[in-house]
């Protein structure tokens, strides 16, 4: 973390200075940028006008006791350059926009959705993994416990 | 009294139906022949594997891993451990990465095989997808005597292998080489020459290469729809940048380019294979890895179905703080599902296995059944009871 | 008294040999001998538990069906699902009585023995159609429709198929056309096989067979991967077992009108035998060629993929309806 100055975007992967907040790097090499919340789907729509051709890997959504982080895996399949944004949300009311209408996430996010908690305006889906009727809270979330009825 | 279809008529393929070798339900609403409207319902087989890592040792969740599938189950574990040896900024030493490699591709020539046995099957070729099934047997005696089990190896450790290849066993694979290709061609002379199987594949679930990227689909999906992405050559890891092989890439997304785009695949398996037992080199097979890690890796391999993801958060813990696992069949969902609406009820199993979907692989975070905990529980006397009483409404 | 003698005679004709507990001890064999051949093109070892080489498979299989919970969906007509099944064989039963096996001569014969086969082929299917539909499941109703389909479809060809036998044995009596082909005619029988237009016939016969008998490549009206057992799917317990017995014994009757209309019935050399010498010859001879046209089916089968119904429709009328006609143009040009 200490090491930000010397951290850049690919070049392959272009990204304006005003949107980033802070630039740190995985242990497998990729480039960690964090944004605000809501900058994703705006950078991801410069990326499709400016003619990228983006592969979205997954979004993973960690519960970070403050705040819940969404992590957004990208890759240029041009130039297979991996970028990963992540956004801080409010863990109270934790909402974001869908981006399945520009790369196919719905899946992913409904995943997100049901495990922590996050609420996606325009996402298609209802359900994917949990039962209907489930309403035992958001299992990925770490203050999480199984219900007293379950322990019996 | 039954009544007769209305124009819209729904089935249920699945949880449990034939084309499935597992739980899961695709909603296809059909008129006539024709599927109108498709919808998936996941969540058959979850296992709770992401929040059951959180709490184990990280050499536990090893074999956690591995059982997300029974398929490909060795890229699981090997993604896991591979990112977890990033992490701890250990690398396994070169001669478990050959191993390793090794592994990767005989796992991903049985993988093949059996999908082309599936596919076979779900088209009603049954002769076909069990000489495929017979000749896989090859792979899966290599396999066994390599690791000393068919499936879930337990080939992995954080920091490298545990079985080592003895001179025996690799002058033993060596000599099965020209068998396995041998084997391979009649496969492939089989699936291009039949007419019955291009009647059934040929032209059937079209993904197209725009809807393959906007989909974001993965592994041979992606390639047989003209999306040339192979992580083994763009984002080499093991030692894939030592060995020199071919990506083959169709531009038609068809079932049957898939067919052919498997098999030559399995070619160039048969080849690295050759390779590495040809180049491996002596030393150690494992490194020390500490027991407290601290850092976050984000690890893929090309596992046989596509892009294995696994994210893996540990802070100066023994147990990840957070582990996330994207196979490769739930990348590739959204696209069986779309191209499935206007083809006859026919091809739906064909469309859905032609992506060689792995159930087990998708599903695997969390469920505890709330309305089961409810239940009473049944003594055995009401148990017997309740079933004389079901048989006799029944029958009678 | 000699009243009386006959008509035990008779009885025990009608049940024992060569009737019903005859007949379904051949559809079990031949069902057998199906599986077991299917199961060597695939690699695999087939049946071989009951009874030496699993030779009573069927029959095990027949008996433990017979013993399984039975299952009435709520949605199904229950009149129709309850008692149906167990009137299925009957028809093909009827059927098979007409097919020579033991003499020159069916159990049961007349001079239009061809249309009433054609109509119990018809009626059977028209049983299929009404058992898909009232077991109430969407699968089923998909296979009965699919059914329907295959009936109108390879009805043509087939009847064309049968035709060109009966115009070489100038009768719709099958006792008439095995006679003719009992003739020797130069080293070969005169099977109707042996010229042109009949093994073209014969081929056309095998296929609409094929489709008759709900066999891969035209096993849609069952296909398990796509409806899961189409219209027998809601059915269990003794009402599949009956439904299981029909088909086997359809299976017979398909195969038995193959032999007794192209390759000379039961016919073959006595060697001067008569009496019950010849009639056992004469079934040795009917099962053995029945085995061989359950040779050709099974070969056929083990080596196609299942077509789907859009093919099939596509694949009947523009090619097999129309050969079958050709076939009776070329009959009456060659004469």
């Amino acid at each position: 973390m200490s090491e930000t100055k010397e951290l850049h975007p690919p070049i392959s992967l272009p990204i304006k200075n005003s949107d980033i907040k802070e630039i740190s790097q995985l242990k497998s090499g990729e480039i960690v940028i964090r944004v605000a919340n809501g900058k994703v789907r705006a950078i991801l729509e410069d990326w499709i006008k400016a003619g990228l051709d983006i592969h979205l890997s997954t979004i993973v959504g960690v519960d970070e006791n403050e705040r819940i982080d969404l992590i957004y895996y990208f890759m240029n399949r041009k130039s297979y350059d991996s970028l990963v944004l992540v956004t801080g949300l409010d863990r109270e009311n934790p909402t974001t926009d869908t981006i399945d209408d520009l790369v196919s996430s719905a899946f992913y996010e409904g995943e997100v959705r049901e495990m922590l908690g996050i609420k996606f305006k325009g996402n298609p889906i209802e359900r994917v993994f949990l039962p209907e009727k489930w309403n035992a809270g958001y299992p990925l979330r770490k203050d999480w416990k199984k219900s007293e009825e379950e322990k019996k | 009294m039954s009544k007769l279809p209305s124009k819209r008529t729904e089935i249920n393929v699945g949880p449990q139906h034939p084309a499935l070798k597992e739980p899961e339900t695709f909603k296809v609403v059909i008129e006539g022949e024709k599927v109108v409207e498709a919808e998936p319902i996941l969540g058959h087989v979850h296992r709770g594997i992401e929040k059951l890592a959180e709490s184990r040792d990280y050499n536990k969740v090893l074999y956690l891993a591995e059982r997300i599938c029974g398929i490909c189950s060795f890229a699981h574990q090997a993604n896991y451990a591979k990112g977890v040896e990033m992490i701890a900024e250990v690398e396994a030493p070169p001669r478990a990465q050959y191993l390793r490699m090794l592994v990767a591709e005989l796992e991903r020539l049985h993988s093949h095989m059996l999908w082309v046995g599936v596919l076979a099957h779900e088209i009603g070729f049954d002769t076909y997808y069990l000489l495929v099934w017979k000749d896989r047997e090859i792979i899966m005696d290599m396999l066994e005597d390599l690791t000393g089990n068919r499936v879930n190896y337990g080939m992995n450790k954080v920091g490298g292998v545990r079985q080592d290849l003895s001179p025996e066993l690799k002058k033993e694979f060596i000599e099965k080489i020209p068998l396995i290709r041998e084997k391979l061609e009649e496969i492939k002379t089989i699936a291009l020459e039949d007419p019955t199987i291009k009647a059934r594949c040929n032209n059937v679930g079209i993904i197209s290469g725009e809807l393959a990227r906007q989909t974001c689909v993965t592994g041979p999906t992606a390639r047989a729809s003209g999306i040339n992405w192979d992580l083994r050559r763009d984002s080499p890891y093991f030692a894939y940048d030592e060995v020199k092989f071919n990506v083959p890439i169709s531009e038609k997304g068809d079932v049957f380019s898939k067919i052919v785009l498997r098999i030559e695949e399995m070619f160039e398996s048969v080849n690295i294979i050759e390779q590495v037992l040809e180049m491996i080199p002596d030393g150690e097979i494992f490194n020390k890895v500490p027991s407290r890690l601290n850092g976050k890796a984000v690890s893929r391999i090309e596992a046989p179905r596509g892009e294995n993801f696994h994210y893996i958060d540990f802070r100066e813990s023994k147990q990840p703080y957070r582990m996330r696992v994207r196979a490769p069949t739930y990348a590739n969902l959204a696209s069986s599902v779309k191209v499935l609406i206007g083809h006859h009820i026919a091809d739906v199993p064909v469309i859905v296995a032609a992506n060689d979907p792995c159930f087990s692989c998708t599903d695997r975070t969390l469920v505890i059944d709330k309305d089961r905990g409810k239940k009473k529980l049944l003594t055995k006397e009401q148990l017997r009871l309740l079933g004389i009483k079901t048989y006799k409404e029944g029958i009678l | 008294m000699n009243t009386i003698i006959e008509w035990i005679i008779l009885t025990s004709k009608v049940i024992i040999f060569p009737g019903i507990l005859t007949l379904i001890l051949l559809a079990f064999l031949l069902e057998w001998f199906y599986r077991k051949l299917l199961a060597r093109f695939q690699t695999r070892i087939g049946p071989q538990v009951a009874g030496p080489f699993g030779i009573l498979q069927a029959l095990a299989d027949f008996i433990k069906t017979l013993s399984k919970e039975e299952i009435i969906p709520e949605t199904a007509h229950k009149t129709i699902f309850k008692y149906l099944p167990f009137f299925a064989p009957l028809p093909v039963m009827i059927g098979l009585f007409m097919i020579p096996i033991a003499s020159e001569k069916g159990f049961v014969n007349s001079p239009g023995d061809i249309y009433l086969l054609i109509f119990i082929l018809s009626l059977f299917a028209a049983i299929q159609i009404t058992l898909g539909w009232a077991s109430g499941s969407r699968y089923a109703l998909i296979g009965a429709a699919r059914s329907g389909l295959q009936l109108v479809s390879f009805g043509i060809p087939l009847v064309f198929s049968v035709i060109v036998p009966v115009m070489y044995g100038k009768s719709f009596d099958l006792s008439k056309i095995v006679e003719v082909q009992a003739v020797k005619h130069g080293y070969l029988p005169n099977w109707v096989v042996f010229h042109i237009v009949g093994l073209l016939a014969f081929i056309i016969f095998l296929i609409c067979g094929l489709a008759e008998l709900e066999k891969v490549p035209f096993d849609t009206p069952e296909a398990e991967t796509e409806i899961a057992g189409g219209w027998t799917l809601e059915y269990s317990g003794r009402r599949f077992a009956f439904i299981l017995l029909s088909q086997e014994l359809k299976e017979i009757l398909i195969v038995g009108l193959a032999v007794t209309l192209f390759l000379g019935g039961p016919t073959g050399p006595t060697f001067g035998a008569t009496g019950i010498l010849k009639t056992l010859l004469f079934t040795v001879y009917f099962v053995i060629k029945c085995f061989f046209v359950m040779f050709l089916l099974a070969l056929f089968s083990a080596s196609m993929a299942r077509l789907k119904v859009s093919q099939i429709l596509e694949g009947t009328w523009s090619y097999l309806a129309p050969v079958s006609v050709l076939t009776i143009v070329l009959l009456i040009i060659i004469g």
